[in-house]
């Protein structure tokens, strides 16, 4: 749809206005907060399990505002019960970067024509998503199996990532993400295994190209 | 001491989804390689997975892929090639759901040659 007294950017343009003025102001910030609790929850919900009808672009772009993941943040943490105020800020800005790169994929490439190359960067966003996730997830466990604190920022972020994640997956074919975890799962057996079958097809191409036949 | 019930444990061999479900922690049976044999109600609910969903998955890559590593899934393979998975820890669970402090108690039982992976929300 073609706005011609709105920029293109509004919304994500609206959102920053918000929630700076929500930063100056902590009253005015948790008020906000209270009332978009149910609003946002309930009519909206964070993982939208509905099939996506329209263009891929359209739905990371109503699917992933950054106004309804900060939200969301906001609960995590306080469901997780971290008691460290400076995390929020920094899991913030951790949701700020992973959701930015991915709606600028969907602004850039929103034309019909583009589907198909939005796609092949939504796997690359998703790939380094979920290795980042996976590094988190090291990082808990090992912290807490050698006895150490685990950062609350990690387990912030961990949050954050797995429900992105979860929510980004369901844009994909079933097949699509099986291949993509599976991959991810083992990265360097799977790459080993495309590798062997690039060699082989190598061979047979060129097995195949120097037959003669006359 | 395992949180799983000493009399559930001692029948494995005979435990069906019914027997399965009944049990207050999850209850994951797995083949050699972790692939999901069996998925009960409370591993379900805990991991927001449907039992059709995990079945003939890979728990530990597919469903469950915070398993997969050497903390947890080494100890499963570490456990199987050895003949004897008998192996009790704590784990956090940090795959679409906040992270998640659980214990685990994993076990082969020998007289019915299966594998299972219980889970328990820490309390």
């Amino acid at each position: 749809m073609t706005n011609t007294i709105l920029p293109e950017n509004w919304l994500s343009q609206f959102e920053e206005l918000v929630f700076e003025a929500m930063q100056s102001t902590s009253q005015l910030r948790s008020e906000y907060i209270v009332q978009m609790n149910d609003a946002i929850l309930e009519l909206e919900g964070v993982v939208d399990a509905t099939p996506f009808t329209g263009s891929l672009s359209e739905a990371i772009s109503s699917r992933f505002t950054l106004i309804k993941w900060r939200h969301f943040t906001t609960n995590i943490i306080r469901e997780i019960g971290l008691t460290d105020t400076s995390v929020e800020p920094m899991a913030w800005a951790y949701l700020d970067s992973r959701l930015t790169k991915l709606r600028a994929l969907a602004h850039v490439l929103s034309d019909p024509e583009d589907e198909g190359e939005l796609k092949d960067h939504l796997v690359f966003w998703y790939v380094e998503s979920k290795s980042e996730w996976c590094q988190f997830n090291c990082r808990i466990n090992y912290s807490a199996v050698r006895g150490n604190a685990v950062d609350p920022l990690i387990i912030a972020q961990a949050s954050i990532g797995s429900n992105i994640l979860q929510e980004i997956e369901r844009l994909f074919e079933e097949r699509d993400v099986e291949i993509l975890t599976n991959f991810i799962s083992e990265p360097l057996p799977n790459a080993g295994l495309l590798d062997k079958y690039m060699e082989q097809s190598a061979y047979f191409k060129a097995s195949y190209e120097s037959l003669s036949i006359t | 001491m395992s949180f799983v019930n000493t009399t559930f444990l001692n029948n494995l061999g005979s435990a069906d989804r019914a027997v399965a479900d009944s049990q207050d922690h999850g209850v994951v049976q797995v083949d050699k390689q972790g692939h999901v044999l069996m998925y009960n109600k409370y591993q379900s609910e805990l991991a927001g997975v449907d039992p059709s969903t995990a079945e003939g998955r890979s728990f530990f890559t597919q469903i469950a892929p915070c398993t997969n590593n050497r903390l947890f899934f080494g100890k499963f393979k570490d456990g199987v090639a050895a003949g004897k998975l008998d192996e009790a820890f704590k784990y956090t669970f940090t795959f679409k759901m906040k992270p998640t402090a659980v214990e685990i108690h994993m076990v082969h039982d020998e007289p019915s040659d299966t594998n299972w992976v219980f889970v328990k929300k820490a309390a």
